[in-house]
């Protein structure tokens, strides 16, 4: 410690004494006065010694002004001489334990070293001690003056929570010592003959008799002395109030011994290792203490009525004063004593139950609740039990008081709704959401039983029998026979907007008169319907197939010359076929149309030229319109996208060969109709086709044949000067075919370098490959080789003024890549090398070009 | 529009519509088949193309005992351009699982 001036530097003063050879432990041993002693004090300065006095206040009286908490001295502060006899302090006597300290890491409490041979040292430590026992940090617990204060009550039930099982036996005690000598002392003042113990029986029975002999005497008394009557009724008065606070002093006492009991159950509930013996110890104690406190009730009691009687022997009342008087000191001592019996077995009936307390802890008690309230929630509460009904009550009387637990849990414990610690609180809600959401289960499955009935009632009356299974077989398959409105909806393939598709009714006025009709008739009768699904449209091709091979049957058998009955019949089955394609069905009403999902499967593309040669050149030109004005929706058009690629997967696969297979059935007969149509029906087709997605059309290889087909067609015919063929276009029809030509060239200029599958390919892997310019793909040239027919055509059909320079400068690039990849051998083979060249001049001879006049 | 489309009258019919489309056939000696079915009769005889056959083999070790989680089962396929299967063998036919 700094002020007593004790160095700072520990380690000099250890080392110190290690130097003189002193120390060989860890303990500091002092032989100051002893044979051994090194002489260390003779070694310290002693002079200087003067000014003590001074220092220390010796002198003269001694002020109590000086704050050492303020402001504490340093080292250098304190007077040198002050400091040595610090230093003469320290090494204290070895035989005193109090002294025996070494020079630890904590600085010596300089005042419990008290050295005998400095006797003025010894006044001005008690001084130094009063002084630190003022400075609260400093205070420290070897301080006499605090040593020497007796240890209150207060201060025991001040630290509950520090209180070990002795502790409460201890004070239990104490407590029970201070009944028993208030009891004894209230005893010894107002009764002649000192009481023992009495049990309750006793007890009662003395209440009893005093009572009686109470009355008695008070009828004896009161004949006498009625002029002490105020006085009397003064002192009474005095005597009620000392009563009163008696009371008030017990119910303290009863308090006290209640907070005991929590105290105790506390600690139960904290200390684990407490053992059950000890609880009970600690109970019997309790119950002693309960019995004295009642008894000592009684003997005050006793002691208030005995004065009372007493003084009732020396009055002499009136007759009337001494009936009321009488009266109530009767209704008095019968009030006291209801009271006092009330309370005692109150006391009993907790004295009796508190022998349960805490056997189960307050989750063995959740549990249990638990446990009843699971039962609460049933299938069918209305019909199950009391419980469920009244928990239905309560959750549609009130949402937010599911159950109001909070009052179960303290039942039976003695001391209700005294504790409701946070602990329980959280307990109780976890449990009231608990039963929440398990109600709300219920309900839930309740409902969901509802809406599949059918499930609920399954097993509801027991196991049915397996023979029954067995008897009657179960229908496996639900085939739905209604018309194609009925079907499940499937997925429409492909990328196209719903805006990308123009209506109906804006359809393009067509030359054929049959074809106007069966659109008009379209628009007429324009109900949504879904597509048809995989199962249905399977259905209706092996339906179709079935009749064709009939209607064909048919055919043979009628021969060249057929019956009329048997043409009948062969009409029949045509109209049966033509209704099942779904030629009819309005173009807007699904998407892809139903004919054109019968077309989807590869039999489905194969009956096409059967049908052909079956329908009527009405019902034909139906189909074709049909199929043109729906073009986009085909399988082999949608899924186009995925030849354009060089990497091989069972997907390009099938692709490739629905393709394959649409070009060998269907384009092969729309060749066939394209071939023998007139200008006018040509131009009709084309619009029907430029109506919707032309572009998308003419990136697919069925797309860009099918133009081609026209261009070709037109291309023929405008030329045809053999009016015998019937053929020879007629001006209007020509002057018509510019306009659509027109048209088609708006709608495709823009797009023709897409139109090549190379530029595609090159497209998407650049777009996927960052690192394509460096090596890219290689696509045949065969793969582009109808596209340069293609614009070939296209040209054809164009003026050199406007159309050719804007189809050259679209398609510039591909063409000089051409010329490059021929000029400086970019091929593979030669093979290819006169391909690219053949079709590079394909499109310049269509221009009036050569590839020999470009100089690259 | 009120063409009603043909009810399936017996389960052949279900095969029926699987002509000329792809199926899935399962056949005895944990052999199943891929293939375009082409025809079928009463027997269940099938002629299906472009077919791939896969063959679960089981090795059995020499002692005979079969540990669990030994790679023992071999899966061994082959493509058939043209296929005639025995109706005896066959055990499924159905269309193949769409994605």
């Amino acid at each position: 410690m700094a002020f007593f001036g004790l160095p700072n530097s520990l380690e000099d003063q250890r080392n110190k004494f290690y130097s003189q050879g002193a120390l060989e432990e860890d303990v500091a041993v002092y032989t100051w006065g002893e044979d051994g002693y090194d002489g260390l004090g003779d070694a310290l300065q002693e002079g200087n010694d003067d000014l003590n006095d001074e220092t220390f206040g010796a002198s003269g009286p001694v002020g109590k002004d000086f704050d050492f908490a303020g402001q504490q001295l340093t080292t250098d502060d304190i007077p040198q001489d002050f400091r040595n006899q610090q230093r003469r302090v320290s090494p204290a006597p070895a035989g005193l334990p109090a002294f025996e300290q070494r020079p630890a890491p904590a600085p010596a409490p300089a005042h419990a070293t008290r050295n005998p041979s400095d006797a003025r040292w010894d006044d001005r430590a008690n001084v130094v001690n009063s002084m630190l026992s003022r400075v609260g940090g400093s205070g420290r617990q070897g301080t006499p003056d605090r040593v020497g204060l007796p240890r209150s009550q207060s201060s025991y039930s001040a630290a509950p929570h520090a209180a070990s099982a002795e502790d409460v036996e201890a004070e239990l005690l104490a407590l029970a010592r201070q009944a028993r000598q208030q009891q004894q002392v209230a005893q010894q003042q107002h009764r002649a003959s000192p009481r023992h113990h009495l049990t309750v029986e006793e007890v009662e029975q003395q209440l009893r008799n005093q009572a009686l002999r109470q009355q008695q005497e008070i009828q004896l008394q009161l004949r006498q002395q009625q002029q002490q009557e105020q006085e009397l009724l003064l002192r009474q008065q005095q005597q009620q109030q000392e009563y009163q606070l008696q009371q008030l002093q017990q119910l303290q006492q009863l308090q006290q011994l209640q907070q005991l009991q929590q105290q105790q159950q506390q600690q139960q509930r904290q200390g684990h290792g407490r053992t059950f013996s000890e609880q009970a110890v600690v109970q019997q104690q309790m119950q002693e203490q309960l019995a004295q406190l009642r008894q000592r009730q009684l003997a005050q009691q006793q002691s208030l009525a005995q004065p009372d009687l007493n003084q009732l022997l020396a009055l002499n009342l009136s007759d009337e004063q001494r009936a009321t008087l009488m009266n109530e000191a009767a209704r008095k001592i019968m009030q006291t004593e209801q009271l006092e019996e009330k309370r005692r077995r109150k006391v009993i009936k907790m004295q009796r139950m508190s022998k349960y307390n805490d056997l189960m802890t307050q989750s063995d008690k959740d549990f249990i609740t638990r446990i009843q309230v699971s039962q609460l929630v049933t299938a069918d509460p209305y019909l199950d039990d009391f419980y469920a009904q009244v928990l239905g009550n309560m959750i549609r009387g009130s949402e937010d008081r599911i159950l109001k637990l909070g009052g179960l849990g303290g039942v039976g414990l003695g001391m209700p709704g005294t504790r409701a610690g946070s602990r329980r609180e959280t307990a109780m809600q976890r449990m009231q959401q608990q039963v929440e959401r398990i109600v709300k289960h219920a309900h839930q499955r309740e409902k969901e039983k509802g809406i599949n009935a059918l499930h609920y009632l399954q097993g509801a009356l027991g196991k049915t029998a397996g023979r029954s299974y067995k008897a009657a077989p179960r229908q496996l398959l639900q085939v739905d026979s209604g018309p194609s409105s009925n079907g499940t909806a499937s997925p429409a393939p492909g990328h196209i907007s719903k805006d990308d598709v123009k209506p109906g009714a804006a359809e393009a006025p067509l030359d054929d008169p049959a074809v106007l009709d069966a659109f008009n008739k379209q628009t007429t009768a324009m109900a949504p319907i879904k597509p048809l699904d995989r199962h249905q449209l399977l259905m209706y091709i092996e339906n179709i197939i079935m009749k064709l091979l009939d209607l064909e049957l048919l055919r043979r058998r009628a021969g060249s010359d057929p019956l009329p009955d048997q043409l009948e019949e062969i009409h029949e089955l045509r109209d049966k076929i033509y209704k099942d394609l779904h030629i009819m069905v309005p173009l807007e009403s699904s998407e892809p149309h139903p004919f054109i999902t019968l077309l989807a499967p590869a039999k489905g593309k194969r009956m096409f030229p059967r049908l052909r040669r079956t329908f009527n050149p009405e019902q034909l030109t139906h189909l074709i319109t049909l199929l043109l004005a729906c073009f986009y929706q085909l399988d082999v058009v949608q899924h186009a996208h995925v030849l354009d690629t060089i990497v091989e997967s069972p997907e390009k696969a099938e692709v490739e060969r629905q393709t394959q297979t649409f070009h060998e059935s269907i384009l092969l007969v729309m060749a066939n109709v394209i071939g023998n149509a007139s200008l006018g029906i040509l131009s009709g087709f084309i619009r029907v086709v430029l109506r919707r997605n032309v572009q998308f059309i003419a990136m697919s290889r069925p797309g860009l044949t099918l133009l081609t087909m026209f261009l070709n067609r037109a291309e023929v015919l405008r030329h045809s000067v053999d009016p015998t063929q019937g053929e020879v276009p007629t001006p209007e029809e020509l002057a018509d075919w510019r306009l659509v030509y027109e048209e088609l060239f708006v709608s495709l200029v823009d797009h023709l370098p897409m139109l090549f599958p190379s530029v595609r390919i090159q497209a998407a892997a650049a777009a996927t490959d960052p690192a394509f310019y460096a090596r890219p793909p290689h696509v045949h040239e065969v793969m582009d080789q109808h596209v340069w027919q293609f614009i070939a055509l296209f040209a054809v059909h164009g003026t050199p003024q406007e159309h050719h320079p804007a189809i050259i400068m679209r398609v510039r690039d591909k063409v000089l890549e051409n010329l490059k990849a021929v000029s400086a051998g970019w091929v593979s083979n030669e093979e290819e090398r006169t391909l690219k060249a053949m079709n590079v001049n394909l499109l310049l001879n269509a221009v009036n070009l050569d590839m020999a006049q470009i100089q690259i | 529009m009120a063409s009603s489309a043909p009810a399936v009258q017996e389960p052949f019919d279900l095969i029926r519509l699987s002509l000329n489309e792809r199926v899935f056939v399962k056949l005895r000696g944990d052999r199943e088949l891929t293939g375009v079915l082409h025809a079928y009769d009463g027997h269940m005889n099938l002629i299906m193309s472009d077919v791939e056959e896969t063959m679960m083999i089981v090795d059995v070790p020499a002692d005979g005992v079969m540990l669990p989680g030994s790679g023992a089962v071999k899966v061994a396929k082959r493509r058939l351009d043209m296929l005639f299967v025995r109706g005896d063998g066959v055990i499924l036919v159905s269309p193949p699982a769409r994605t």
